[in-house]
Parts: C-alpha cells; sequence; structure tokens
C-alpha cells in the first residue's frame, strides 16, 4: 500500500513517513475488522432481505426448487469465523477438519456400504413420486453416529435465523455456536454481522457472558442440572422442541433450573432422530455433499429438515421452519463436527476483551434477555 | 442465543437464483466489504455507522449489479452519498429518550481490536478538511489521481494538490504525536 501511494503520486520524502504510518494503521483497521465482521453472515442478509439464496460455491450445487432448503441465506456450512480471540480471520475461511472415520468407527462399519445396500436414489422431489428410502435404516444409523459422536466430538453450528419483519423485509441475524459434553458457548451477531454477546458454560459449570454492546462481562456458577433430554416417548416432538435449548442457548434464568444448560447437539438430536418423527426423503446437494435428507412428517406442527453426511451419517444441516400459515422465525443451523482436540476445546472458552468491567450477572444479561422471543 | 424479530411467516425463500451474476457478486463482496467499512471509517464514520452504510450500498449494488461497470469505485461513491444522506437525516432527527432499537455494537467492538497505530491513523484522518480526508480514503484503496478525479468531479491537479496538503498535515499530526 505505501508503495502504491508513492506511485500514485509520485511520492516524495516530505510525506514518506506519513504514508508508512497510513499505510500500517489501515492495514491493521482492516485486521480488526477481519476479527469483528463476519462477511458471510453479511452477505446473507443482502439475500435474504430479497429473498434470495447466497449462491453455494461448491460445484453442481443444486438449484431447483427443492435446493432452496440446502441453500439457505445462511448458505455455506463454511466453518464459523472464530470470534473474539477464538481463532481470526484466517481461520474463518478454513475448513476445519472434519470429525476423523475412525472416531465413528463403530457407526461406519456397516455404514460404508449403507447407500449401496439399500440403493439410495439421488435427489428427486415430486410429491407422491419421491423414492423408497429405507428410513429405519438411515434413523438407526444417524442415531448411532450422534451416540458415537457426543462424547468425542464438538459441534459447531452457524445458526441463522430468518424472519419476517413487519416492513414486510426479512430480517436475518446469525450466531454460532459450539457444544461438547455439557459444556457450549454462543457468539451472537447483530443484524449488521457485528459480535454482540459472547457467552458459555464451562466443564467447571461456570456460565460467561460478555456484553460487546456494554463492554461488561460477568461470571457466576451455573444453575441446576443439565435437562433431561435423552431419546424417549418426551423425545418424540419436532426438532425445534427437543432442541430449544442448543439452538437458543440463553443466559441463566432466576427460578428456572437448568434453563441455560442445553445438552449436547448431538443427544439432542439423536432424541428427535430416533423417535422416529423423520423421513429419509432422498438425496440433496449440501455443501458439495451428496447428503441424505431427512424431513418430518407432513402432520408435524413444525416442519423441520435434517441433512446427514452418507459417510458419517452426522447430521450437517438443520431447518426448522414455521408450520405453513404460522408465522415464526425460519432457521437454519449449518453443523460441523470437530475432533475435540485441545485447540479445538479451546473454541468452547469464552474471552474476557481486556479493558471490559465486571458487573452482576443480572446486569449483564439484562438487554441480552430482551431479545429472549416470547 | 439468537435475537428475532418475529413477525408473519418468513416462508420458503424462493429457488437459488444462482447463475454467474451471483457468483460474481458473492465474490465480489467477500472481497470488498470490509475494505468499504474501511473506506468509510477513512471519511470520517465510526465503525456502526460504517457498516451499516456498506450494507446498505451492496444492498444496492445487489439490485443493480447487472448494469454497474466498475463496482469498486461504485460502491465507493455510493457510500460516500449514503453517508452523506445519513448525516442529513440524523440531523433532521430529534433525539429520542431511549434507543429505537438494540444498537450495532461495532465501534465497541472494534475498538478492542484496533492497534494503537489504527487508532492513530484514524485518529489522523479524522483531522484533515474533508476534501483531504477523501482524497486519501480513495488513495489508501489503491485508485489513482485520474480515477479519483473522475469520481470526485474535480480535476486531476486537484487532486494531486489535495493529497499533498494531506501528507503535510498528516505529517505534521505524526510529528505531533511523536514529540507526546
Amino acid at each position: 500500500m505505501i508503495r502504491g501511494l508513492r506511485d500514485a503520486f509520485g511520492g516524495g520524502t516530505g510525506g514518506q513517513a506519513a504514508d508508512a504510518a497510513v499505510g500500517h494503521g489501515m492495514a491493521d483497521v482492516l485486521a480488526a475488522l477481519d476479527n469483528v465482521i463476519d462477511d458471510d453472515a453479511a452477505l446473507g442478509r443482502i439475500y435474504a432481505g430479497l429473498g434470495r439464496n447466497v449462491p453455494g460455491t461448491a460445484p453442481g450445487m443444486a438449484a431447483t426448487d427443492a435446493a432452496d432448503e440446502a441453500s439457505a441465506p445462511a448458505g455455506r456450512p463454511e466453518p464459523a469465523a472464530d470470534p473474539a480471540g477464538a481463532g481470526g480471520p484466517a481461520a474463518s475461511r478454513r475448513r476445519p477438519a472434519l470429525l476423523p472415520v475412525a472416531a465413528v468407527a463403530a457407526v461406519l462399519t456397516a455404514g460404508a456400504v449403507a447407500l449401496a445396500a439399500i440403493g439410495m436414489p439421488g435427489t428427486h422431489r415430486g410429491g407422491t413420486e419421491r423414492p423408497a428410502v429405507n428410513t429405519a435404516y438411515v434413523v438407526k444409523r444417524v442415531d448411532s453416529a450422534l451416540d458415537a459422536a457426543g462424547p468425542v466430538a464438538i459441534a459447531q453450528m452457524t445458526i441463522t435465523t430468518s424472519a419476517a419483519t413487519a416492513g414486510g423485509q426479512t430480517l436475518a441475524t446469525t450466531a454460532k455456536e459450539w457444544s461438547y459434553g455439557d459444556q457450549w458457548r454462543a457468539v451472537t451477531y447483530s443484524a449488521a454481522g457485528y459480535l454482540t454477546y459472547d457467552e458459555g458454560s464451562s466443564s467447571t459449570s461456570v456460565f460467561t457472558v460478555v456484553s460487546y454492546q456494554a463492554r461488561t462481562w460477568a461470571r457466576q456458577p451455573r444453575l441446576g442440572g443439565a435437562p433431561a433430554l435423552a431419546p424417549g416417548p418426551r423425545g418424540c416432538q419436532p426438532v425445534v422442541a427437543t432442541l430449544p435449548l442448543p439452538f437458543q442457548p440463553g443466559p441463566p434464568v432466576p427460578g428456572v433450573p437448568g434453563s441455560s444448560l442445553p445438552a449436547t447437539v448431538a443427544k439432542a438430536l439423536r432424541a428427535a432422530v430416533s423417535c422416529g418423527a423423520l423421513t429419509a426423503a432422498g438425496r440433496q446437494r449440501v455443501d458439495g455433499i451428496d447428503a441424505i435428507e431427512l424431513t418430518s412428517r407432513q402432520d408435524s406442527v413444525i416442519p423441520e429438515t435434517i441433512w446427514v453426511s452418507p459417510g458419517t451419517y452426522l447430521p450437517l444441516r438443520v431447518v426448522i421452519r414455521p408450520a405453513p400459515g404460522q408465522p415464526g422465525p425460519r432457521q437454519t443451523a449449518d453443523i460441523t463436527w470437530l475432533p475435540a482436540t485441545a485447540q479445538n476445546r479451546s473454541k468452547l472458552t469464552v474471552p474476557i476483551p481486556a479493558g471490559f468491567r465486571q458487573v452482576p450477572l443480572a446486569r449483564a444479561v439484562r438487554p441480552l434477555m430482551q431479545h429472549v422471543p416470547g | 442465543m439468537v435475537a428475532v424479530t418475529v413477525g408473519p411467516e418468513a416462508g420458503a425463500l424462493p429457488a437459488g437464483s444462482g447463475g454467474l451474476a451471483d457468483m460474481e457478486f458473492a465474490e465480489f463482496f467477500r472481497a470488498e466489504h470490509k475494505k468499504l467499512i474501511r473506506f468509510v471509517m477513512a471519511i470520517g464514520a465510526g465503525g456502526d455507522e460504517a457498516a451499516e452504510i456498506a450494507q446498505a450500498t451492496f444492498f444496492k449494488a445487489f439490485e443493480g449489479w447487472d448494469v454497474i461497470r466498475a463496482p469498486r469505485a461504485w460502491i465507493r461513491r455510493v457510500a460516500v452519498n449514503e453517508l452523506t444522506a445519513a448525516r442529513k437525516a440524523a440531523r433532521r432527527e430529534t433525539p429520542q429518550a431511549t434507543l429505537p432499537d438494540a444498537p450495532v455494537p461495532v465501534s465497541t467492538a472494534l475498538a478492542v481490536e484496533l492497534t494503537e497505530e489504527a487508532r492513530q491513523v484514524l485518529a489522523a484522518l479524522q483531522a484533515l478538511p474533508p476534501r483531504q480526508r477523501q482524497v486519501m480514503a480513495w488513495i489508501i484503496d489503491g485508485f489513482g489521481a485520474a480515477e479519483i478525479a473522475r469520481e470526485l468531479g474535480v480535476s486531476p491537479e486537484s487532486v494531486r494538490q489535495n493529497h499533498a496538503k494531506a501528507r503535510k498535515n498528516l505529517g505534521r499530526f505524526y510529528g505531533r504525536s511523536t514529540k507526546r
């Protein structure tokens, strides 16, 4: 840049120090923006505002009427940007290593040949002409994969929530979440793509929230125990009902034990999948992967679709929509399963920025609570 | 935590628009989004305001993508206009007792990330007269005198003069700050 400044205007020694200072300083501004701006989230909001899809980057991405689910505005299940010191801009453009196949070996033993065995057809949507897919087999494999992944993998999710405003425009917001065991972390971005809140619960049962809006932070032991989301009768509900917490983690709510503790995403997804509420509907490309599509039954209160990897049977994307004719936001969660290495586990830590002031929890979460739907 | 404004049913989005133009726009956005925010900050906006201006500008760019011939210059020209309009609108607005909605706290988030050198250069640019600041913002983004002149509607010579004055002023600013 400095050379560019000189080249453009002939330079001269008098202003060279200024050129150098401006060059370095503005490069630093760009680097700082890299750390707080999520380009893809901002791009998704532009497309969502016009009711269009962010074009995928994977070759062969379906652009049919059915592809709206798989290529929703949040678009690309690229790894979440690592905000607030969790990795930086470069990391946000890298695809993190997927869970090693060996980590879910028990699942894959049979899974590798599953598709050939059941003759899974390609994407095909046509009302009653949906391909016959062995739902029970797929669900079993997904259930096993989630069971195996739970203790060894970190679920990293980028969640985009789209909702129509009173003015008729579509507002899309983004959050990024990591879930592992009883640890979780959620980073919330404003409509313009800026970091607003960073919150999480550590392995030592401490809830931490940082408000970038108020430059404050708070920390306290978490309340109550983990909610029971094991498969069973109460798991046979739409994913949105069994997954309220992973999709909407929040601060502790006084008087509601465990309300701040999402179960692991793997556990909650497993509960929803294993109860038989989903039907295998065929194949669809999700970020370049020819994923297996599982949809909720037509009589489901809240329609949902889950795409799982044909290799690992782990969910890659979940879309939850309001029931036809009903108001409500639409949520898209793009999921990447990360091995629980020390480096990846560090994503579960909420960093406290220098200069931020510690305040009582109630004060720190007050603005945040105002955004909790309902 | 996902902040949601719940309204009427969002409904399923239309089919993927796809197409080369969309791919081009997305690529352009990813390459220029942060640079545009920086450009708007260089001409005098705070971080949050710059982000909003950039968002509005790219929204317009998206709508007119098919007919925009020099998009890098176009978005900067439109961003300047957007900032000018926003400033005028802000002057007309009556201050409210409570903020209408959650503010975008980019300045706070950005403040955490900015280095001392970055803060200084932004402060130095703010101290320049508007025209010099504008010329510097274009130069920082790699535009030449002829292009800047075309965009600002002045002669290339005027651009050179403003740049020379800006460098002089910046030199004084840095001279002062290093003597402190």
